[in-house]
């Protein structure tokens, strides 16, 4: 069967490190279209260079609105030095233009996870039950434990995830039911899909790739053979994020 | 026409394709492999439609390499054909490594993997007894690389001496992707190798327009890597459908049909 598929991994319009022009919106779209994804939570990557916030979510907000498949997955950052639009205001703003989740990176914007520093923008996102995107790069999951348990109704989808963490990644689902385990990337664990839906079950584990920096069908395939049903698949694909999109309060 | 892609989305079986893994692996390692069984390697190559992989012990890696081959030795017995044998091997001495290669040979294996995340190098003179019968046999033998230019130069110097037996370079275009090409240009008995956890978007495509198709195998890195997950980048990758078949089959299959018994 063909499963939808809905990436949450992915994004576009990013400066490379090294390369003179940026990954276009095109390719991304071109790019679902070659591998039948429905859907994508996008985001503008690679981060590496880009630094301007408040103009990455403009336009990131300006291609999901001329693009159905894309929903937006803005950066907030907490306004602690005030340069930036309150907190609510940004959750707001992100809801209002149909964002699936709001995108964290503390090292890169400068920010420490700390009350002081980010609770207020915590409490903003769990308000609206706004799911968190953290990418294991910018996160130790001692710290994603941490705001898991700090923040239950927080959704928080741990993406990014290397084949090396399974240790800490299972009793983290394990622990908090808040924690979602997103495929893509370096997540190249032989039966580690299998293993993640056994023992945490179907309904915490999304598809993503990790495009552009990354093949999309490995991620593809990976999902496609997996040793699970298919109605695992389906949710696995698509359904759990559209669960989690549906939840929140808009 | 319904082309692999369009069935590996369905996630349908490949059999048939004749695909071959040039590069797997079995036993523990310092990080969780969920599943460490050979039985649920095949499974996953049936499910996928991979007709064989060539595995050797991650005690390539670390001490003890011989309990590794005793390992491997009994996967190939339990899934004959399915599952074939990399020998692995410390240099503590030339006769010890001749021997554990003859016994390797007499035992069915069809090659020869090392690694260098050991500190020892390529070029490490007690490794030659191996490599000469690799030679004389006309067998693969797979390297670990990381791009480093001591590594290019070290193969350079192999590929001359062992010019009978098929090298391959693991993770290749992992770093210095233009010196991948170069050398696989250079020489017709160094392959390229695609495996790669995080898979960079384009790279096999670039390999393939680099050195020819006739030099790209696939390889996965099961079970220290996903083997659903890796085939996908040649699966997906925006190549002709007979340059896929190459990369996945036709090619290993020449370079596994050369080794003289």
């Amino acid at each position: 069967m063909t499963v939808p598929l809905f990436d949450v991994q992915t994004g576009f319009g990013g400066l490379p490190t090294g390369k003179a022009e940026s990954v276009a919106l095109d390719e991304l779209l071109d790019e679902m279209a070659h591998l039948s994804i429905d859907r994508s939570l996008a985001r503008i990557v690679p981060d590496e260079q880009e630094r301007d916030v408040p103009a990455d979510n403009a336009a990131l907000f300006e291609a999901c609105d001329a693009h159905d498949a894309l929903v937006p997955c803005p950066v907030v950052v907490p306004n602690t030095a005030y340069d930036l639009a309150p907190e609510e205001d940004q959750v707001a703003d992100a809801v209002a233009h149909g964002a699936g989740a709001a995108s964290l990176r503390p090292g890169k914007d400068g920010w420490v996870l700390r009350d002081w520093a980010c609770g207020r923008l915590f409490r903003a996102l769990e308000e609206r039950r706004l799911p968190v995107f953290c990418l294991e790069r910018d996160f130790t999951l001692e710290q994603v434990g941490d705001l898991a348990g700090k923040y239950p109704e927080l959704p928080i989808i741990l993406a990014g995830l290397a084949y090396r963490s399974q240790r800490m990644i299972l009793p983290l689902m394990e622990t908090f039911r808040n924690v979602h385990a997103a495929t893509g990337s370096r997540f190249a664990v032989h039966a580690g899909i299998e293993q993640l839906v056994q023992r945490a079950g179907a309904g915490r584990v999304l598809f993503g790739t990790g495009f552009p920096e990354s093949e999309a069908g490995m991620a593809v395939t990976q999902l496609m053979y997996a040793d699970l049903s298919d109605e695992d698949k389906v949710k696995i694909g698509s359904g759990n994020f559209e669960r989690l999109m549906e939840a929140i309060a808009r | 026409m319904t082309t692999l892609l369009e069935r590996a989305r369905r996630g349908e079986c490949l059999a048939g394709v004749g695909i071959i893994d040039m590069h797997g692996h079995l036993g523990r390692v310092e990080f969780c492999i969920p599943d460490l069984s050979p039985a649920t390697l095949v499974a996953a190559m049936d499910r996928v439609g991979i007709e064989s992989i060539v595995v050797s012990h991650v005690r390539c890696l670390f001490s003890r390499p011989g309990l590794g081959n005793e390992a491997v030795l009994d996967a190939m017995r339990a899934f004959p054909g399915r599952i074939l044998g990399y020998v692995v091997l410390l240099p503590t001495s030339e006769e010890a490594v001749r021997e554990e290669m003859e016994r390797g040979v007499a035992n069915g294996f069809v090659g020869l993997k090392l690694h260098n995340a050991n500190g020892i190098q390529y070029d490490e003179p007690k490794y030659e007894p191996a490599l000469a019968i690799a030679n004389e046999r006309r067998m693969p033998v797979l390297f670990h690389t990381w791009g480093r230019d001591e590594e290019f130069e070290q193969f350079r110097v192999l590929a001359a001496k062992f010019p009978d037996a098929s090298l391959l370079l693991a993770h290749s275009g992992a770093a210095n992707e233009a010196e991948y090409v170069k050398i696989a240009q250079e020489f017709e008995n160094i392959y390229l190798d695609v495996c790669f956890s995080t898979g960079p978007r384009g790279l096999v495509e670039r390999l393939v327009e680099g050195a020819g198709v006739d030099k790209v195998v696939w390889g996965s890195d099961a079970i220290f890597l996903s083997i659903t997950q890796q085939v996908g980048k040649v699966l997906a990758a925006r190549l002709p459908e007979e340059d896929k078949i190459r990369v996945l089959s036709a090619n290993a299959r020449r370079i596994l049909g050369r080794i003289r018994k």
